[in-house]
């Protein structure tokens, strides 16, 4: 997992899957940020312990931002029921072209 | 064969675990999508492993991967703390309201694979079980249409018979399908993919016919046995413009001799009893009746050759040792111990060491946990148990699995017991306690160790529709009946032969 922290932003690029892993790393490093971009472009999976922590991250007033999640990400949050519960057109960065 | 992965429940080893799963998946023949959601399943119970199963201690947990031509399963087993996923539903409200996101996991996994199972095993622990089955192309999609058979009312047709090739693929499914239609019950012979990767993995082998024409008329396989140095003698098919030309003899006898040339230590048939010409074609070539298994296939209606019957198909074992037994030690049960000496008599063994009763062992002198394999077929729904050291805890074990195998609509389960072990006899005794019934001898069927199979079907047949043909398979019909309290019309014919032995 790659870091860079800028101000109050922090950009995380994962080398791998969302999984239990990431999400420690990711929550050990997160110190005071209120900004976290997680890069996905290089995650085949985004599983349940991933979501449960964007969503608490969420709740905990931190601003997430996807950038290329993996179509499996969507399957997720669909079959969790969770689409209400993130607001999508914020949560996920589109790519430029 | 089972790929086996002991893993420590540390968080580090779930991304390799998760990507292992991935490329093992793609190469028994997944697609990308499917491979991903098998990942994605064992990330999620391999996940719940590591933070739950041992609290606050080192554990270690197994991992087995097993794949056939048309199913990819992994075998999640773990002895760390109780519980039951049935239990710990998912509920979108609580996780959105109360930042609860029990069974979520779980709720994943449903969605991702083909079949999830949990096993409770009592003292031996848990075990999930996913499984995707292997997508291919139905040789119907391939090809709707053939030519017709320019052979097919000639009387002077040649034929050649030539070991089957990986390239003769596509013809055996177009051979299946026009002969069987739907009904055939090996659906993996209806994708030529599927069959040709089984002959390039060397996972069988066999003979195929064609007509002057080039046609594919005739096909035969062994299917070797992946626990065991034996084969079954499966996948027969004669093209219906090919009949009675002897070719399912001369095909079975370049057959046993492919099974000779590899070293196979036997071979075996399973014949459908819906009709009795796969079992006389089997004693034709020496073989013997050894078990009847009740409802092993899903029904299927046969077409044209036999009349229509609806309800899942039996099966009588034949086997012909191709190594001659010498001396065989068997602690045969009480129970069944005539007709044991019996099938042993017909498989030339001569020398049949029983011992005395009192150097069998008694279940307060077996160890707590029974060390057994589930080989669930979902497609056949059935289970088999293969009991490699019989515990205390056996029938709690078979019972507990059977109950959570309630949903999948089980027809029947078996369980093993390997004919060696001292425990044999009082484990047949505890398990026929549980309502299983004798189902027979399966000689050399895993590791070359002999095994007597109980079952216990789990839906009542009609035993007026399994036609059984030698003298030994009429008295194991007659017997699992007797212990079934199933009546049938006694309609069977007996073979005009000496016990098992061909008349044909």
């Amino acid at each position: 997992m790659d870091l860079e922290r800028h101000g109050d932003t922090l950009t995380v690029r994962l080398r791998r899957d969302f999984n239990l892993m990431a999400v420690r790393h990711l929550t050990h490093h997160l110190e005071d940020a209120t900004r976290v971009r997680i890069d996905l472009a290089r995650a085949r999976l985004v599983d349940t312990e991933a979501v449960m922590a964007l969503f608490r991250l969420q709740k905990q007033g931190v601003e997430v931002v996807l950038l290329e999640p993996p179509s499996i990400f969507y399957e997720v949050l669909e079959v969790l029921e969770l689409e209400s519960a993130f607001n999508l057109e914020q949560l996920v960065e589109r790519k430029r072209s | 064969m089972d790929q086996t992965l002991q893993l420590p429940n540390h968080a580090q080893i779930i991304g390799p675990t998760t990507d292992y799963a991935y490329k093992w998946g793609l190469n028994v023949g997944l697609s990308d999508d499917k491979a991903l959601r098998l990942a994605l399943a064992v990330d999620e119970v391999v996940t719940d492993v590591v933070r739950f199963a041992f609290p606050g201690e080192d554990g270690t947990f197994e991992l087995t991967f097993r794949a056939d031509l048309s199913t990819a399963e992994v075998i999640i087993h773990e002895r760390g703390e109780p519980f039951d996923p049935s239990r710990h539903p998912y509920d979108p409200q609580r996780a959105i309201e109360d930042d609860n996101f029990e069974g979520a996991g779980f709720a994943v996994i449903d969605h991702c694979v083909d079949d999830f199972a949990f096993l409770n095993r009592g003292r031996e622990g848990k075990e999930f079980r996913l499984v995707q089955h292997i997508e291919s192309d139905h040789i119907a999609d391939l090809h709707a249409t053939e030519p017709p058979d320019p052979d097919a009312d000639r009387e002077d047709v040649s034929y050649t018979f030539s070991p089957v090739r990986p390239r003769d693929a596509e013809d055996i499914a177009k051979l299946i399908y026009r002969t069987y239609g739907y009904t055939y019950v090996r659906e993996e012979l209806y994708y030529p993919e599927r069959i040709e990767r089984a002959l390039e993995q060397n996972e069988k082998f066999g003979v195929l016919v064609r007509s002057n024409s080039g046609r594919a008329v005739g096909y035969f396989a062994v299917l070797r046995s992946q626990d065991s140095n034996i084969g079954e003698v499966g996948e027969a098919v004669v093209d219906v413009n090919h009949r009675r030309r002897g070719l399912m003899k001369r095909m079975l006898r370049s057959l046993i001799d492919q099974a000779n040339d590899r070293g196979l230590s036997g071979v075996y048939g399973e014949a459908v009893t819906v009709h009795d010409i796969s079992q006389r074609v089997n004693h034709h070539f020496g073989m013997m009746s050894t078990a009847l298994l009740l409802g092993l296939f899903p029904s299927q209606r046969f077409r044209a050759l036999f009349d229509e019957r609806t309800q899942p198909i039996s099966v009588i074992i034949d086997f012909r040792p191709l190594v001659p037994y010498t001396t065989v030690t068997a602690h045969l049960p009480a129970r069944y111990a005539d007709l044991l000496r019996r099938i042993y008599d017909a498989l030339g063994v001569h020398d049949l060491q029983v011992p005395p009763r009192s150097d069998t062992t008694t279940r307060e002198q077996w160890p707590d946990a029974t060390e057994m394999d589930a080989r669930i077929r979902y497609s056949y729904n059935h289970v088999v148990f293969v009991v490699d050291r019989p515990g205390q805890d056996l029938s709690e074990q078979v019972n507990r699995a059977l109950t959570d195998l309630e949903d999948d609509s089980m027809t029947v389960a078996f369980v093993d017991l390997p004919l060696d072990d001292p425990a044999t006899p009082a484990a047949t005794e505890i398990l026929c306690e549980n309502d299983f019934v004798l189902a027979g001898l399966m000689p050399r069927f895993h590791g070359n160790r002999d095994y007597l199979r109980l079952q216990r079907p789990l839906t009542r047949l009609d035993p007026n529709g399994i036609e059984v043909y030698s003298d030994l398979a009429v008295d194991l019909k007659a017997h699992i009946l007797n212990e079934l309290s199933w009546t049938s019309n006694g309609m069977e014919t007996r073979s005009r032969s000496a016990s098992g032995a061909t008349s044909t």
